[in-house]
C-alpha cells in the first residue's frame, strides 16, 4: 500500500512536470475536459427548465444520480486508468514492457496512465455531488450519507469491471474495440433515471449495467423503501462485475499475442 | 489557360481518387459502422423517449411541437447528428488526429497536395459510407417504426439534400481547424470530446434551437453548429420557408467559407511550428 | 553444464493470426466464423544460457528473435514446452521474475519521451525498489561510461536514436539485473552509433556481471560481444555453437574489397586471381571485391597481399548478410554442440 501511494506520486509528479512543459496543451486539455462535462450537466439544467420532475426525479435527485455515476468512473479511470486503455495495449502489444515489471500489472500500468488532469474532473463531479446532497436533504441522515458512499464504491467497481470486460476482449476479438467504443458512447445516457425510459431501454441499462453505477444505488438512498429491490444489489452487482473484469484480464493476458512489428 | 484547365481537371481527378480510396476504407470497416448504427439507434431512442416524457410534462414543449413532430425532430437531428458520426468515421478523423501526435504527419506532409484539401476529400469518402451505412438505415428503422414522418414533398427532400451537403461542409471546416489545433498539442481526444459536447449542445441535436433558453438560444445562432444539425433537421420538417430558408441556406454558406478561410489561415501559421515529435 | 540460467525445452509459440476469406459476401461470414490460421513464431526451440554468459540470437526479420525473447520474459503465454529462468516460470512466477531481469525491446521505449531520462529513471526506481544508494552508485557507475550524462538530462524526444539507445539501455541495467535480455538494441542505428551501443553493452554487462541474451540480424554485434551464438531460421535453432565456428563456416562468403589508382588495381586483379584462382573478382572501376578467397587464414593471408602494394587507399573486410549465413548453415550441414 505504502509503495503503491509512492508510486502514484512519483509518476504524478513526473506527468506534472511534463505538462508544465506543455503548458498550451495542459490548458487545452483541462479546458476540454471539464467544458464537455459542463455541457452534459448544462443539458439536465435546461430539461429541469421545462418540467418539475423527471420520471418522478426532481433536477437535484437527478443531478446526485448523475454526480456519483461520473464520479465513480473517474475515479476508476484515476485509479485503474490501465482498464480503460486495455484494448490499445492489446491491440497495439504495448504490454510488452509492462508485463516484465516486477508489480501486479493492473496497478503498475495504471501507475504509468494515471493523468493529473482527472483530479479537477473529478473535483467538478465532487462539488456537484456534494451540493446535490446538500439540496436533497442526504446530509440530515447519516444512514443516507452511507448508503451514498456505498453508492460511490459501488459505482467505482461496477465502472472499473465494465471497462476491463469491454476493452479486454479485444484479446479475443480485435474487433471488440468498436463495440467497447460503442457501448461507452451510450454512457452519458446513465444520467437519466430509469423510469423515464421506456421498458426496453430499461433492461438494457440494467443488463449492460450501467444503471447501477447511478440511478439505483442512489434511488436506494435516497427513497430506500420504495426502491430497495436493484439498489440494495448494487454493492454486489459491483463486486461482481469487478471479479468478472478481473477473471477476464487475467484470462486475456494468457491469449495476450503481442505484435509482430510496432505502429508508429 | 488550357494549362489551368487541365491542372484543375488533374487535381480534381486525384482529390476524388482520394475520396473514393476513402469510401473503400469505410467499407472495409463495416463492422465498425454496424456498430455506429447500433449506438446511433440507442441513442435516438433514448432521445425520443426522454423528450416525449419532458413534452408530457410542459406546455411550452407542447406549443412548441405536437407529438408526432417532437418524434420527428429527434429522429431526424439523431440522424443528422454529425456530431455522433459513426464510429467508423471517427476513427479515421482520430487518425488523422493521431498522425500529429505520433509524428507520422512528417510523411503528410511531404505529399504534392494541398493538406487541407486532402482532409476534406478523406471526410468526404468515409462520410458518405457514413450516410450509407449508418444515416439511412436509422432513419429507415424509425420510419417503419412509425416514429418518424416522411418529408411532405420532393421538393422538401431535395432542399434537405442540399442542406445536409452544406452541413458537411460546415462540419469539414471544423474538423479541420480542430485538427490543426491538435497541431500544436500533443493530445487530442479532450479536444474532440470537447467539440462533440458543444457541437451536440447548441448544434440542436439535444435541445430543438426553438426550445433554447433565452441566453443560450443566443449563443447557439451565434456559433455555427447550428447550421450542422438544426437547419437540415427544420428543412426536412417544412419548419423553414421563404425569406427564413433563404436566410438559413445563407448561414450555411457563410460558415462553409468561413471556416474553410480560417481553417486555412491556422494551418498556415502552425504548419510553420509543426514540432514532429520524436525522430 | 549444472544449473544454467536459462533453460529452454522444446519451446513452441504458435500464433493465430485471423485471414480475410476471399470472396464478396465473405465479410459476413466473418463475422460469425473468422478465418484463422496458425504461424509458428517459435517452433520446438531448446538451449541453455549459463550464468554470466553473453550469448547472441541471431537471425533474419521473422525468424523468432523477439517472440523467443517474449516467451523467456514471460510476456507471452508458451504453446508448448518449458522455459525456467534462475529456476523459475516466467509466466506463473512473472512478478518474482521480473524483479531479476531488464529488458529492451529494440523498438520500443521505455522512457517517457516528453520528460528527460533521469525522470523515467526515478519511476524505475521505486517499482523495483532500488535503494536510493544503490541508485546512485549505479547511475555513477553508467555516466561514467563516455557521454551518457549530458543525454540525461535532456527531454528523450529531443535525443538522437543512438543517444535514446544509450539511455534505455541504462535503463535496463538500472536496477541490477541477474539476467538482461536485449532484443534488436542496434535495431535502425548507423555504423558508428551501431559501435557505441555495443560498447556501452559490453562495459556494462562485463562490470556488473550480467548473463545476457541478445538478439540481433547484425552479424557484427555479435562479433563484439559474444562468444557463443545461436542461430534461428523458421523459428528453429539451426546452429548453437562457438561464434568461431559459426565464422569459419562461412568464411568464404566473406569479402574483401579494395579501393585504388587504376594500375594498382590491375596488379592486386592479376595477385590475387593467381593466387586463388576459385576466388570471384569483380572490379567497378577504382574499386575491387574479391570473395570466395577461403576460411580465416586465407583471408589474413589475402590482406597482407594486397597491403604489400603501394597505393592503396583502403582495404575492407566485408561481412555476408546473415542470410548467406544461414545458407552456408544449411549447405554445410553443421550443428554446433
Ligand atoms: N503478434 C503476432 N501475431 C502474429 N504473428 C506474429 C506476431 N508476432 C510475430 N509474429 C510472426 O512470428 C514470426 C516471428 O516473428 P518475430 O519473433 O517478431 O521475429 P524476429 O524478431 O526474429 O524478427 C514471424 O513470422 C511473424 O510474422
Ligand atoms: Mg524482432
Amino acid at each position: 500500500m505504502r509503495r503503491w501511494s509512492r508510486l502514484y506520486a512519483e509518476s504524478f509528479t513526473i506527468r506534472l512536470k511534463a505538462m508544465a512543459q506543455y503548458r498550451f496543451d495542459t490548458w487545452l486539455g483541462l479546458g476540454s475536459n471539464l467544458a464537455w462535462r459542463v455541457f452534459r450537466l448544462a443539458f439536465i439544467a435546461v430539461i429541469f427548465s421545462f418540467v418539475a420532475q423527471l420520471g418522478g426525479w426532481s433536477a437535484w435527485e437527478v443531478a446526485l444520480m448523475w454526480g456519483i455515476s461520473f464520479l465513480g468512473q473517474d475515479l476508476s479511470h484515476l485509479l485503474f486508468a490501465f482498464a480503460l486503455h486495455a484494448d490499445d495495449y492489446f491491440y497495439y502489444g504495448g504490454l510488452d514492457y509492462a508485463k516484465v515489471r516486477p508489480a501486479p500489472l493492473l496497478l503498475w500500468a495504471s501507475v504509468e496512465l494515471a493523468q493529473p488532469d482527472h483530479l479537477l474532473t473529478i473535483s467538478f463531479y465532487a462539488a456537484v455531488t456534494v451540493l446535490a446532497m446538500v439540496n436533497t436533504g442526504v446530509f440530515a441522515s447519516p444512514l443516507a450519507v452511507l448508503l451514498i458512499l456505498v453508492a460511490l464504491v459501488a459505482s467505482i467497481l461496477v465502472r472499473t469491471g465494465m471497462t476491463l470486460v469491454t476493452y479486454c476482449s479485444v484479446a479475443w476479438f480485435s474487433r471488440a474495440r468498436s463495440v467497447a467504443h460503442g457501448i461507452s458512447a451510450l454512457n452519458e445516457h446513465t444520467k437519466y433515471p430509469l423510469d423515464a425510459l421506456p421498458v426496453p431501454l430499461q433492461i438494457f441499462m440494467t443488463a449492460l449495467p450501467f444503471a447501477f453505477t447511478g440511478f439505483y444505488p442512489v434511488a436506494f438512498a435516497l427513497r430506500p423503501a420504495d426502491h430497495w429491490m436493484p439498489g440494495a444489489l448494487s454493492l454486489p452487482v459491483g463486486v461482481l462485475t469487478a471479479a468478472v473484469g478481473f477473471v477476464i484480464l487475467r484470462l486475456a493476458l494468457r491469449k495476450y499475442q503481442s505484435v509482430g512489428s510496432v505502429d508508429v | 489557360m488550357a494549362f489551368a484547365a487541365a491542372s484543375w481537371r488533374q487535381s480534381v481527378g486525384r482529390y476524388s481518387a482520394v475520396s473514393r480510396a476513402y469510401v473503400r476504407v469505410g467499407l472495409a470497416l463495416r463492422f465498425e459502422f454496424l456498430v455506429g448504427l447500433g449506438a446511433t439507434l440507442l441513442n435516438t431512442w433514448i432521445l425520443v423517449s426522454i423528450w416525449s416524457v419532458i413534452r408530457s410534462g410542459s406546455s411550452d414543449v407542447q406549443a412548441a411541437f405536437d407529438a408526432p413532430d417532437m418524434a420527428t425532430y429527434m429522429v431526424v437531428a439523431g440522424v443528422v447528428n454529425f456530431a455522433r458520426m459513426g464510429h467508423a468515421s471517427r476513427r479515421v478523423i482520430y487518425r488523422s488526429l493521431r498522425q500529429v501526435s505520433t509524428g507520422q504527419i512528417a510523411v503528410e506532409l511531404v505529399r504534392p497536395v494541398n493538406m487541407q484539401l486532402l482532409r476534406y476529400a478523406e471526410w468526404l469518402g468515409v462520410f458518405l459510407v457514413d450516410a450509407l451505412l449508418v444515416a439511412v438505415p436509422t432513419w429507415l428503422i424509425f420510419r417503419l417504426a412509425g416514429v418518424v414522418d416522411d418529408p411532405s414533398s420532393g421538393m422538401s427532400v431535395a432542399l434537405f439534400a442540399l442542406s445536409i451537403g452544406l452541413a458537411w461542409l460546415v462540419l469539414a471546416g471544423l474538423h479541420f481547424i480542430v485538427n490543426a489545433i491538435t497541431l500544436m498539442s500533443i493530445s487530442g481526444s479532450g479536444v474532440t470530446m470537447a467539440r462533440v459536447a458543444i457541437q451536440e449542445f447548441f448544434g440542436g441535436a439535444l435541445i430543438p434551437l426553438a426550445l433554447m433558453p433565452g441566453a443560450l438560444r443566443v449563443v447557439a445562432d451565434l456559433l455555427p453548429f447550428q447550421a450542422i444539425t438544426s437547419t437540415p433537421t427544420l428543412v426536412y420538417m417544412d419548419r423553414l420557408e421563404g425569406p427564413e430558408l433563404v436566410r438559413a441556406f445563407g448561414v450555411q454558406v457563410i460558415w462553409a467559407i468561413a471556416l474553410f478561410a480560417i481553417g486555412m489561415v491556422v494551418w498556415r501559421l502552425l504548419v510553420r511550428r509543426v514540432q514532429i515529435q520524436g525522430g | 553444464m549444472g544449473d544454467a540460467a536459462i533453460q529452454v525445452e522444446n519451446l513452441t509459440k504458435t500464433y493465430r493470426v485471423e485471414r480475410r476469406r476471399p470472396g464478396r459476401l465473405s465479410w459476413v461470414r466473418s463475422l460469425v466464423a473468422p478465418m484463422y490460421e496458425e504461424i509458428r513464431g517459435v517452433d520446438r526451440l531448446s538451449l541453455a544460457i549459463d550464468h554470466g554468459e553473453v550469448l547472441g540470437l541471431l537471425g533474419p526479420n521473422g525468424a523468432g528473435k523477439s517472440t523467443a525473447v517474449k516467451l523467456l520474459t514471460g510476456v507471452l503465454f508458451p504453446t508448448e514446452g518449458r522455459v525456467r529462468v534462475l529456476g523459475r516460470d516466467p509466466f506463473h512466477d512473472r512478478i518474482a521474475n521480473a524483479q531479476d531481469i531488464g529488458v529492451l525491446f529494440g523498438q520500443r521505449s521505455h522512457l517517457l519521451h516528453d520528460l528527460p531520462a533521469v525522470d523515467s529513471f526515478g519511476l524505475l526506481r521505486h517499482l523495483y525498489g532500488t535503494s536510493q544508494s544503490d541508485y546512485d552508485a549505479r547511475l555513477t557507475e553508467l555516466t561514467d561510461l563516455p557521454q551518457l550524462e549530458p543525454l540525461l538530462n535532456q527531454p528523450v524526444r529531443t535525443l538522437s536514436l543512438g543517444q535514446r539507445m544509450r539511455c534505455e539501455v541504462a535503463a535496463t541495467f538500472l536496477h541490477q539485473p541477474r539476467i538482461v535480455y536485449l532484443d534488436e538494441p542496434t535495431i535502425g542505428l548507423d555504423i558508428e552509433a551501431k559501435r557505441r551501443i555495443r560498447e556501452f553493452i559490453l562495459s556494462v554487462s562485463r562490470s556488473l556481471g550480467t548473463t545476457v541474451l541478445l538478439t540481433t540480424h547484425d552479424l557484427n554485434d555479435v562479433q563484439e560481444l559474444c562468444e557463443r551464438v545461436v542461430v534461428l531460421n523458421q523459428g528453429s535453432a539451426v546452429f548453437d555453437g562457438l561464434l568461431g565456428d559459426l565464422i569459419d563456416l562461412h568464411a568464404s562468403s566473406r569479402a574483401v574489397e579494395v579501393d585504388a589508382p587504376g594500375d594498382v588495381i590491375e596488379m592486386i586483379v592479376q595477385d590475387v586471381s593467381r593466387r586463388w584462382p576459385e576466388a570471384l573478382v569483380t572490379r567497378d572501376g577504382s574499386r575491387v571485391r574479391a570473395s570466395g578467397i577461403g576460411d580465416q587464414g586465407a583471408i589474413v593471408d589475402a590482406t597482407r597481399l594486397i597491403m604489400a602494394h603501394v597505393g592503396v587507399r583502403s582495404i575492407s573486410v566485408v561481412e555476408p548478410p546473415i542470410e548467406d549465413v544461414i545458407l552456408s548453415v544449411y549447405q554445410h550441414g553443421v550443428r554446433g554442440s
